[in-house]
Protein backbone atom coordinates (compact mmCIF):
# COMPACT_ATOMS: atom_id res chain seq x y z
CA UNK A 1 0.00 0.00 0.00
CA UNK A 2 1.13 3.25 -0.95
CA UNK A 3 1.83 6.23 0.97
CA UNK A 4 -1.01 8.17 -0.79
CA UNK A 5 -3.21 5.45 -0.22
CA UNK A 6 -2.43 5.32 3.59
CA UNK A 7 -3.07 8.86 3.65
CA UNK A 8 -6.55 8.96 1.88
CA UNK A 9 -7.47 6.06 4.13
CA UNK A 10 -6.78 8.21 7.29
CA UNK A 11 -8.50 10.72 6.01
CA UNK A 12 -12.10 9.38 4.61
CA UNK A 13 -11.63 7.74 8.54
CA UNK A 14 -11.59 11.06 9.44
CA UNK A 15 -14.41 12.11 7.23
CA UNK A 16 -16.35 8.64 8.48
CA UNK A 17 -15.89 10.17 12.23
CA UNK A 18 -17.29 13.39 11.89
CA UNK A 19 -20.47 12.16 9.79
CA UNK A 20 -22.23 11.47 13.11
CA UNK A 21 -22.05 15.09 14.44
CA UNK A 22 -24.13 16.09 10.52
CA UNK A 23 -27.95 16.29 10.30
CA UNK A 24 -29.59 13.79 8.03
CA UNK A 25 -32.29 16.05 6.96
CA UNK A 26 -32.27 20.18 7.13
CA UNK A 27 -34.66 21.81 5.92
CA UNK A 28 -35.53 26.04 5.60
CA UNK A 29 -38.19 27.90 4.63
CA UNK A 30 -38.33 31.40 3.75
CA UNK A 31 -41.74 32.79 3.19
CA UNK A 32 -41.43 36.38 1.61
CA UNK A 33 -44.62 37.01 2.59
CA UNK A 34 -48.01 35.33 4.62
CA UNK A 35 -51.09 36.94 5.13
CA UNK A 36 -53.88 36.52 7.75
CA UNK A 37 -57.18 37.86 6.32
CA UNK A 38 -60.24 39.07 7.80
CA UNK A 39 -63.13 39.29 5.24
CA UNK A 40 -66.03 41.45 5.20
CA UNK A 41 -65.34 43.46 8.38
CA UNK A 42 -68.64 45.23 9.06
CA UNK A 43 -68.53 49.13 10.09
CA UNK A 44 -71.44 51.13 10.83
CA UNK A 45 -70.66 54.44 12.48
CA UNK A 46 -72.11 57.98 12.78
CA UNK A 47 -70.05 60.77 11.27
CA UNK A 48 -67.66 61.06 13.71
CA UNK A 49 -63.62 62.03 14.38
CA UNK A 50 -62.54 58.27 15.10
CA UNK A 51 -63.41 54.87 15.14
CA UNK A 52 -62.78 51.65 16.84
CA UNK A 53 -63.42 48.36 15.40
CA UNK A 54 -62.09 45.00 16.55
CA UNK A 55 -62.07 41.07 15.26
CA UNK A 56 -60.00 37.92 16.41
CA UNK A 57 -58.44 35.91 13.90
CA UNK A 58 -59.61 32.56 15.41
CA UNK A 59 -58.59 30.05 12.99
CA UNK A 60 -54.90 29.64 12.94
CA UNK A 61 -54.68 25.97 12.10
CA UNK A 62 -53.09 26.79 8.90
CA UNK A 63 -49.80 28.34 10.52
CA UNK A 64 -50.38 26.47 13.75
CA UNK A 65 -47.31 23.95 11.67
CA UNK A 66 -45.36 26.48 11.33
CA UNK A 67 -45.32 27.80 14.58
CA UNK A 68 -44.45 24.86 16.46
CA UNK A 69 -41.11 24.54 14.12
CA UNK A 70 -37.91 26.64 14.36
CA UNK A 71 -39.51 29.56 13.23
CA UNK A 72 -39.57 33.62 12.77
CA UNK A 73 -42.10 35.92 11.77
CA UNK A 74 -42.18 39.21 11.64
CA UNK A 75 -45.19 41.65 11.26
CA UNK A 76 -44.40 43.52 7.61
CA UNK A 77 -47.59 45.41 6.64
CA UNK A 78 -51.47 45.51 6.72
CA UNK A 79 -53.81 46.52 4.25
CA UNK A 80 -57.87 48.09 4.38
CA UNK A 81 -59.48 47.02 1.50
CA UNK A 82 -62.98 48.12 1.27
CA UNK A 83 -65.83 45.85 -0.36
CA UNK A 84 -69.11 47.97 -0.43
CA UNK A 85 -70.79 51.09 1.16
CA UNK A 86 -68.18 53.79 0.40
CA UNK A 87 -65.93 54.86 -2.57
CA UNK A 88 -62.51 55.21 -0.52
CA UNK A 89 -60.38 55.49 2.18
CA UNK A 90 -59.40 59.33 2.05
CA UNK A 91 -61.13 60.42 4.41
CA UNK A 92 -58.58 58.61 6.91
CA UNK A 93 -55.44 60.53 8.38
CA UNK A 94 -54.22 58.28 11.22
CA UNK A 95 -54.83 53.98 11.56
CA UNK A 96 -53.62 52.13 14.19
CA UNK A 97 -53.66 48.29 14.52
CA UNK A 98 -53.16 46.87 17.58
CA UNK A 99 -51.95 42.82 18.18
CA UNK A 100 -53.12 41.15 21.33
CA UNK A 101 -53.17 37.70 22.65
CA UNK A 102 -57.05 36.15 23.20
CA UNK A 103 -55.66 33.87 25.91
CA UNK A 104 -55.72 35.93 29.45
CA UNK A 105 -52.79 33.56 30.72
CA UNK A 106 -50.58 34.79 28.37
CA UNK A 107 -47.75 37.36 29.90
CA UNK A 108 -48.02 39.00 25.96
CA UNK A 109 -48.60 42.59 25.77
CA UNK A 110 -50.90 44.49 23.03
CA UNK A 111 -48.33 45.55 20.49
CA UNK A 112 -49.55 48.59 18.22
CA UNK A 113 -47.45 47.04 15.37
CA UNK A 114 -49.03 48.50 12.64
CA UNK A 115 -49.22 52.52 12.27
CA UNK A 116 -49.83 55.15 10.09
CA UNK A 117 -50.41 58.73 11.16
CA UNK A 118 -50.29 62.03 8.82
CA UNK A 119 -48.46 60.27 6.39
CA UNK A 120 -51.15 57.54 5.22
CA UNK A 121 -51.40 57.19 1.78
CA UNK A 122 -54.71 55.70 0.42
CA UNK A 123 -54.85 54.28 -3.00
CA UNK A 124 -58.68 54.41 -4.10
CA UNK A 125 -60.28 52.11 -1.78
CA UNK A 126 -57.71 50.62 -0.30
CA UNK A 127 -54.80 51.42 2.51
CA UNK A 128 -51.70 49.84 3.91
CA UNK A 129 -50.07 50.44 6.92
CA UNK A 130 -46.76 49.66 7.37
CA UNK A 131 -44.94 47.86 10.60
CA UNK A 132 -44.29 50.35 13.27
CA UNK A 133 -41.73 47.85 15.01
CA UNK A 134 -39.96 44.80 14.95
CA UNK A 135 -41.52 42.07 16.61
CA UNK A 136 -41.50 38.07 16.45
CA UNK A 137 -45.30 37.32 16.15
CA UNK A 138 -44.64 33.97 16.60
CA UNK A 139 -45.65 33.80 20.18
CA UNK A 140 -48.86 35.48 19.19
CA UNK A 141 -50.01 32.77 16.52
CA UNK A 142 -49.06 30.00 19.09
CA UNK A 143 -52.06 31.24 21.25
CA UNK A 144 -54.58 29.55 18.42
CA UNK A 145 -56.10 33.24 17.97
CA UNK A 146 -55.17 36.44 17.39
CA UNK A 147 -56.98 39.82 17.91
CA UNK A 148 -56.57 43.06 16.48
CA UNK A 149 -58.49 46.44 17.46
CA UNK A 150 -57.87 49.25 14.25
CA UNK A 151 -58.58 52.93 15.21
CA UNK A 152 -58.89 55.29 12.43
CA UNK A 153 -58.74 59.21 12.64
CA UNK A 154 -59.88 61.21 10.31
CA UNK A 155 -63.49 62.68 8.96
CA UNK A 156 -65.04 59.46 9.15
CA UNK A 157 -68.19 59.72 7.26
CA UNK A 158 -72.10 58.41 8.32
CA UNK A 159 -72.07 55.12 6.82
CA UNK A 160 -72.54 51.72 6.54
CA UNK A 161 -69.59 49.86 4.65
CA UNK A 162 -67.36 46.85 4.84
CA UNK A 163 -63.84 45.81 4.32
CA UNK A 164 -61.39 43.32 4.33
CA UNK A 165 -57.81 43.39 6.55
CA UNK A 166 -54.71 42.02 5.77
CA UNK A 167 -52.51 41.64 8.59
CA UNK A 168 -49.14 39.98 6.58
CA UNK A 169 -46.05 39.14 7.71
CA UNK A 170 -42.62 37.21 6.92
CA UNK A 171 -40.71 34.80 8.28
CA UNK A 172 -38.32 31.43 7.82
CA UNK A 173 -39.21 28.83 9.55
CA UNK A 174 -36.13 25.41 9.87
CA UNK A 175 -36.63 21.69 10.57
CA UNK A 176 -33.59 19.49 11.35
CA UNK A 177 -33.58 15.75 11.24
CA UNK A 178 -29.93 13.90 13.15
CA UNK A 179 -28.86 10.56 13.40
CA UNK B 1 44.58 2.39 -45.85
CA UNK B 2 43.63 5.55 -44.72
CA UNK B 3 39.98 3.98 -45.15
CA UNK B 4 40.74 1.24 -42.90
CA UNK B 5 42.57 3.44 -40.02
CA UNK B 6 39.44 5.02 -39.71
CA UNK B 7 37.28 1.99 -39.63
CA UNK B 8 39.36 0.99 -36.66
CA UNK B 9 39.46 4.18 -35.17
CA UNK B 10 35.86 4.03 -35.14
CA UNK B 11 35.72 0.31 -33.66
CA UNK B 12 37.92 1.76 -30.86
CA UNK B 13 35.67 4.70 -30.09
CA UNK B 14 32.40 2.40 -29.95
CA UNK B 15 34.05 0.01 -27.60
CA UNK B 16 34.79 2.86 -25.22
CA UNK B 17 31.30 4.44 -25.80
CA UNK B 18 29.96 1.22 -24.56
CA UNK B 19 32.44 1.43 -21.58
CA UNK B 20 31.50 4.43 -20.71
CA UNK B 21 27.77 4.06 -21.15
CA UNK B 22 27.33 3.17 -16.98
CA UNK B 23 29.53 6.19 -15.74
CA UNK B 24 27.06 8.33 -17.64
CA UNK B 25 24.03 6.98 -16.42
CA UNK B 26 25.50 7.35 -13.05
CA UNK B 27 26.53 10.78 -13.31
CA UNK B 28 23.22 11.61 -14.81
CA UNK B 29 21.53 10.47 -11.90
CA UNK B 30 23.87 12.14 -9.57
CA UNK B 31 22.92 15.29 -11.20
CA UNK B 32 19.60 14.99 -10.18
CA UNK B 33 18.45 15.59 -13.62
CA UNK B 34 15.30 12.41 -13.93
CA UNK B 35 14.32 13.98 -17.58
CA UNK B 36 17.85 14.79 -18.36
CA UNK B 37 19.47 11.04 -19.85
CA UNK B 38 22.80 11.68 -20.99
CA UNK B 39 23.78 8.81 -22.56
CA UNK B 40 25.94 9.13 -25.51
CA UNK B 41 25.53 8.30 -29.01
CA UNK B 42 26.73 4.82 -28.97
CA UNK B 43 28.65 5.59 -31.97
CA UNK B 44 29.89 9.20 -31.43
CA UNK B 45 33.36 9.43 -31.90
CA UNK B 46 33.74 12.24 -28.93
CA UNK B 47 31.94 10.14 -26.42
CA UNK B 48 34.53 10.69 -23.79
CA UNK B 49 34.81 14.99 -23.98
CA UNK B 50 30.61 14.25 -23.49
CA UNK B 51 31.04 12.63 -20.07
CA UNK B 52 33.50 15.40 -19.81
CA UNK B 53 31.40 17.82 -20.68
CA UNK B 54 29.63 20.10 -18.07
CA UNK B 55 26.61 20.11 -20.52
CA UNK B 56 26.37 16.54 -21.13
CA UNK B 57 23.66 16.18 -18.92
CA UNK B 58 21.60 19.04 -20.35
CA UNK B 59 17.87 18.48 -20.65
CA UNK B 60 16.95 17.66 -24.34
CA UNK B 61 13.99 18.40 -25.90
CA UNK B 62 13.98 15.10 -27.61
CA UNK B 63 13.94 13.34 -24.34
CA UNK B 64 11.33 10.95 -24.70
CA UNK B 65 8.90 10.84 -21.63
CA UNK B 66 8.06 7.51 -19.96
CA UNK B 67 5.53 5.11 -21.24
CA UNK B 68 2.40 5.21 -19.30
CA UNK B 69 3.45 8.56 -17.16
CA UNK B 70 -0.40 9.58 -17.55
CA UNK B 71 -1.49 6.88 -15.62
CA UNK B 72 -2.99 5.21 -18.19
CA UNK B 73 -2.56 1.12 -18.05
CA UNK B 74 -1.13 0.91 -21.51
CA UNK B 75 1.58 -1.01 -22.22
CA UNK B 76 4.72 0.89 -22.62
CA UNK B 77 4.57 0.54 -26.59
CA UNK B 78 8.00 -0.99 -27.81
CA UNK B 79 9.16 2.34 -29.72
CA UNK B 80 9.78 1.85 -33.64
CA UNK B 81 13.17 2.48 -34.33
CA UNK B 82 13.33 5.17 -36.87
CA UNK B 83 15.69 5.24 -39.74
CA UNK B 84 19.21 7.55 -39.31
CA UNK B 85 18.45 10.85 -39.59
CA UNK B 86 20.38 12.78 -42.23
CA UNK B 87 22.76 14.34 -39.86
CA UNK B 88 23.35 18.05 -40.82
CA UNK B 89 26.95 18.33 -42.01
CA UNK B 90 29.04 19.00 -38.95
CA UNK B 91 31.06 21.77 -38.10
CA UNK B 92 34.34 20.89 -36.37
CA UNK B 93 34.38 22.63 -33.18
CA UNK B 94 38.48 22.65 -33.65
CA UNK B 95 40.62 22.01 -36.32
CA UNK B 96 41.44 18.79 -35.01
CA UNK B 97 38.19 17.66 -34.61
CA UNK B 98 37.66 18.34 -38.02
CA UNK B 99 40.29 16.59 -39.08
CA UNK B 100 39.79 13.52 -37.34
CA UNK B 101 35.89 13.53 -37.27
CA UNK B 102 35.12 10.80 -39.81
CA UNK B 103 32.46 11.29 -42.30
CA UNK B 104 28.70 10.51 -41.11
CA UNK B 105 28.25 8.04 -44.09
CA UNK B 106 31.66 6.32 -43.33
CA UNK B 107 30.80 5.78 -39.93
CA UNK B 108 27.16 4.19 -40.85
CA UNK B 109 28.72 2.00 -43.24
CA UNK B 110 31.27 0.77 -40.61
CA UNK B 111 30.86 -3.22 -39.91
CA UNK B 112 31.87 -2.72 -36.00
CA UNK B 113 28.95 -0.01 -35.35
CA UNK B 114 26.49 -1.67 -32.80
CA UNK B 115 22.77 -1.51 -33.80
CA UNK B 116 21.53 1.45 -31.95
CA UNK B 117 19.58 0.08 -28.39
CA UNK B 118 15.97 0.26 -28.78
CA UNK B 119 13.60 2.59 -26.52
CA UNK B 120 12.49 -0.71 -24.87
CA UNK B 121 15.37 -1.63 -23.58
CA UNK B 122 17.01 1.66 -23.06
CA UNK B 123 13.71 4.34 -22.47
CA UNK B 124 16.23 7.27 -21.42
CA UNK B 125 19.19 6.70 -23.69
CA UNK B 126 18.13 9.99 -25.18
CA UNK B 127 20.67 11.83 -27.02
CA UNK B 128 22.01 14.73 -25.16
CA UNK B 129 24.84 16.28 -26.90
CA UNK B 130 25.17 19.78 -25.62
CA UNK B 131 25.81 21.76 -29.48
CA UNK B 132 29.75 22.55 -28.22
CA UNK B 133 30.78 19.14 -28.22
CA UNK B 134 28.00 18.00 -30.88
CA UNK B 135 30.47 15.39 -33.25
CA UNK B 136 28.48 13.71 -36.18
CA UNK B 137 25.65 11.50 -35.33
CA UNK B 138 26.57 8.46 -37.12
CA UNK B 139 24.24 5.98 -35.54
CA UNK B 140 20.32 5.76 -35.83
CA UNK B 141 18.67 8.02 -33.42
CA UNK B 142 15.12 6.56 -31.49
CA UNK B 143 12.07 8.13 -30.91
CA UNK B 144 9.77 7.19 -28.38
CA UNK B 145 6.60 6.79 -28.76
CA UNK B 146 3.68 9.33 -27.70
CA UNK B 147 2.45 8.39 -24.51
CA UNK B 148 -0.64 6.11 -24.60
CA UNK B 149 -3.73 8.18 -24.38
CA UNK B 150 -6.35 6.73 -21.48
CA UNK B 151 -9.91 7.47 -23.40
CA UNK B 152 -11.23 11.15 -23.12
CA UNK B 153 -14.85 10.57 -24.44
CA UNK B 154 -18.10 8.36 -23.07
CA UNK B 155 -21.07 8.16 -21.80
CA UNK B 156 -22.03 7.93 -18.43
CA UNK B 157 -25.56 6.45 -16.71
CA UNK B 158 -26.67 7.28 -13.41
CA UNK B 159 -29.22 6.68 -10.79
CA UNK B 160 -29.54 8.57 -6.97
CA UNK B 161 -31.31 10.76 -5.29
CA UNK B 162 -31.66 13.77 -5.93
CA UNK B 163 -30.61 13.25 -9.53
CA UNK B 164 -32.94 11.18 -10.68
CA UNK B 165 -31.54 8.88 -13.48
CA UNK B 166 -29.52 10.40 -15.85
CA UNK B 167 -27.51 9.83 -19.27
CA UNK B 168 -24.78 11.93 -19.69
CA UNK B 169 -21.70 13.16 -21.77
CA UNK B 170 -18.46 12.56 -20.44
CA UNK B 171 -14.95 14.20 -21.35
CA UNK B 172 -12.31 13.47 -19.74
CA UNK B 173 -9.50 16.11 -20.47
CA UNK B 174 -6.95 14.48 -18.56
CA UNK B 175 -6.98 11.19 -16.98
CA UNK B 176 -7.62 12.01 -13.42
CA UNK B 177 -10.57 14.59 -14.16
CA UNK B 178 -14.14 13.79 -16.03
CA UNK B 179 -16.48 16.31 -16.98
CA UNK B 180 -19.88 15.64 -17.33
CA UNK B 181 -23.23 17.27 -18.88
CA UNK B 182 -26.81 15.47 -19.50
CA UNK B 183 -30.33 15.15 -19.14
CA UNK B 184 -32.24 13.43 -16.42
CA UNK B 185 -35.62 12.64 -15.36
CA UNK B 186 -37.51 12.29 -11.89
CA UNK B 187 -40.50 10.94 -12.76
CA UNK B 188 -42.22 14.14 -12.90
CA UNK B 189 -40.04 16.52 -15.31
CA UNK B 190 -37.07 16.64 -17.60
CA UNK B 191 -34.15 18.58 -16.13
CA UNK B 192 -30.26 18.76 -16.63
CA UNK B 193 -27.04 17.95 -14.75
CA UNK B 194 -23.11 19.32 -15.15
CA UNK B 195 -20.43 18.25 -12.86
CA UNK B 196 -16.65 17.26 -12.78
CA UNK B 197 -15.31 14.23 -10.85
CA UNK B 198 -11.73 13.93 -9.81
CA UNK B 199 -10.43 10.30 -9.50
CA UNK B 200 -6.51 10.92 -8.74
CA UNK B 201 -6.03 7.49 -9.18
CA UNK B 202 -5.36 5.23 -11.74
CA UNK B 203 -5.66 1.90 -10.42
CA UNK B 204 -8.93 -0.21 -10.54
CA UNK B 205 -10.52 1.11 -7.69
CA UNK B 206 -9.90 4.87 -6.73
CA UNK B 207 -11.30 7.40 -4.60
CA UNK B 208 -13.28 10.02 -6.42
CA UNK B 209 -14.71 13.29 -5.44
CA UNK B 210 -17.74 15.05 -7.36
CA UNK B 211 -19.42 18.19 -8.13
CA UNK B 212 -22.69 19.02 -9.98
CA UNK B 213 -25.01 21.23 -10.27
CA UNK B 214 -28.53 20.36 -11.79
CA UNK B 215 -32.05 21.68 -12.46
CA UNK B 216 -35.58 20.03 -12.92
CA UNK B 217 -37.81 22.11 -14.69
CA UNK B 218 -41.47 22.35 -12.84
CA UNK B 219 -43.61 19.35 -13.25
CA UNK B 220 -46.96 18.20 -12.33
CA UNK B 221 -46.10 15.65 -9.07
CA UNK B 222 -49.36 15.01 -9.15
CA UNK B 223 -49.63 11.22 -10.88
CA UNK B 224 -46.21 10.36 -9.45
CA UNK B 225 -47.94 10.31 -6.13
CA UNK B 226 -51.04 8.57 -7.33
CA UNK B 227 -49.32 6.21 -8.62
CA UNK B 228 -47.34 5.96 -5.40
CA UNK B 229 -49.65 5.96 -3.18
CA UNK B 230 -52.23 4.40 -5.46
CA UNK B 231 -54.87 6.72 -4.14
CA UNK B 232 -56.14 7.21 -8.20
CA UNK B 233 -58.28 10.35 -6.63
CA UNK B 234 -55.41 12.42 -5.08
CA UNK B 235 -54.76 15.79 -6.01
CA UNK B 236 -52.97 18.82 -4.83
CA UNK B 237 -52.48 22.12 -6.09
CA UNK B 238 -49.12 22.47 -4.51
CA UNK B 239 -48.08 19.40 -6.39
CA UNK B 240 -49.10 21.01 -10.08
CA UNK B 241 -45.25 22.74 -10.32
CA UNK B 242 -42.83 20.89 -8.31
CA UNK B 243 -39.15 21.87 -9.69
CA UNK B 244 -36.07 22.34 -8.30
CA UNK B 245 -32.59 22.96 -8.37
CA UNK B 246 -29.37 21.01 -6.52
CA UNK B 247 -25.71 20.92 -5.79
CA UNK B 248 -24.19 17.72 -4.64
CA UNK B 249 -20.26 17.35 -2.98
CA UNK B 250 -19.93 13.46 -3.37
CA UNK B 251 -17.17 11.24 -2.44
CA UNK B 252 -16.86 7.66 -4.01
CA UNK B 253 -15.34 5.00 -4.99
CA UNK B 254 -14.29 3.88 -8.73
CA UNK B 255 -13.96 0.39 -9.63
CA UNK B 256 -12.45 -0.21 -13.38
CA UNK B 257 -9.65 1.92 -15.33
CA UNK B 258 -9.81 2.07 -18.80
CA UNK B 259 -12.82 1.40 -20.65
CA UNK B 260 -15.41 1.17 -17.96
CA UNK B 261 -16.49 2.28 -14.87
CA UNK B 262 -18.80 1.78 -12.21
CA UNK B 263 -18.86 4.06 -9.60
CA UNK B 264 -21.05 5.06 -5.87
CA UNK B 265 -20.77 8.20 -4.78
CA UNK B 266 -22.04 9.38 -1.80
CA UNK B 267 -22.28 12.99 0.42
CA UNK B 268 -24.53 15.97 0.46
CA UNK B 269 -26.76 17.96 -1.84
CA UNK B 270 -28.31 21.08 -1.28
CA UNK B 271 -31.63 21.44 -2.92
CA UNK B 272 -33.29 24.70 -3.57
CA UNK B 273 -37.23 25.03 -4.99
CA UNK B 274 -40.30 27.44 -4.77
CA UNK B 275 -43.49 26.10 -3.68
CA UNK B 276 -46.25 26.89 -6.14
CA UNK B 277 -49.84 27.61 -5.44
CA UNK B 278 -49.74 27.07 -1.30
CA UNK B 279 -52.54 29.40 -0.81
CA UNK B 280 -54.76 27.05 -2.46
CA UNK B 281 -54.41 24.54 0.01
CA UNK B 282 -54.77 27.09 2.95
CA UNK B 283 -57.65 28.68 1.65
CA UNK B 284 -59.21 25.62 1.75
CA UNK B 285 -58.44 24.42 5.49
CA UNK B 286 -59.92 28.47 6.11
CA UNK B 287 -62.26 29.19 7.89
CA UNK B 288 -65.01 31.70 7.45
CA UNK B 289 -63.35 34.64 9.66
CA UNK B 290 -59.36 33.65 8.78
CA UNK B 291 -57.93 32.83 5.80
CA UNK B 292 -54.42 32.75 4.77
CA UNK B 293 -52.88 33.20 2.21
CA UNK B 294 -49.16 33.30 0.41
CA UNK B 295 -48.73 36.47 -1.40
CA UNK B 296 -45.57 35.35 -2.64
CA UNK B 297 -44.23 32.01 -2.94
CA UNK B 298 -42.33 30.77 -0.51
CA UNK B 299 -38.95 29.10 -0.90
CA UNK B 300 -37.11 26.09 0.59
CA UNK B 301 -33.33 25.02 0.93
CA UNK B 302 -32.57 21.57 1.75
CA UNK B 303 -29.41 20.22 2.87
CA UNK B 304 -29.14 16.39 3.08
CA UNK B 305 -27.60 13.05 2.56
CA UNK B 306 -27.67 11.55 -1.28
CA UNK B 307 -25.95 9.53 -3.21
CA UNK B 308 -25.81 7.76 -6.39
CA UNK B 309 -24.71 4.78 -8.59
CA UNK B 310 -23.89 4.63 -12.22
CA UNK B 311 -21.09 3.71 -15.02
CA UNK B 312 -18.87 5.33 -17.59
CA UNK B 313 -18.36 3.67 -20.57
CA UNK B 314 -15.55 5.05 -22.48
CA UNK B 315 -16.12 5.18 -26.46
CA UNK B 316 -12.82 6.69 -28.00
CA UNK B 317 -9.48 8.00 -27.41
Amino acid sequence: MTTTMIKMSRSAILLLATLPGCPLVDVEAEVPEVCLTYPNLQVQSPAVGSLSQSFVFDDLSAVHDVAKQDASLSFVRAEVRVTSGIENLAFIDAVHVVVSSTDPATPLPPLTVYDCSGNCAPDGNALEVPAALVHNAIDYLRAGSLKIDLEFDGQIPAASWTMDIDVCMKGSAGYTVSP
Amino acid sequence: MLRSLRFERAATVTRLTALAAPILAWASSAAAAPDAPAAPDPASPDATSVAASPDASAPDATAPDAPGFDGSDAPAEAAPETPPPESPAPEPATPSDAESAPAPADIAGAPETPPPPSVAAAPDAAPALAPEVAAPRASATVVAAAPSRAPWIGAMADLGLPDGATMSLVVRPIRSIRAHAGLSHNLISLGERVGVTWAPLSWWVSPTVSLEYGHYTDGNANPLVRAVSGDTMFSSAVLDRVGYNYANAHLGIELGRRWFTFYIHAGASRITSTIHNLSAETMSESAETTSVTFSKDPSVRLLTVSARIGFVVYLAK
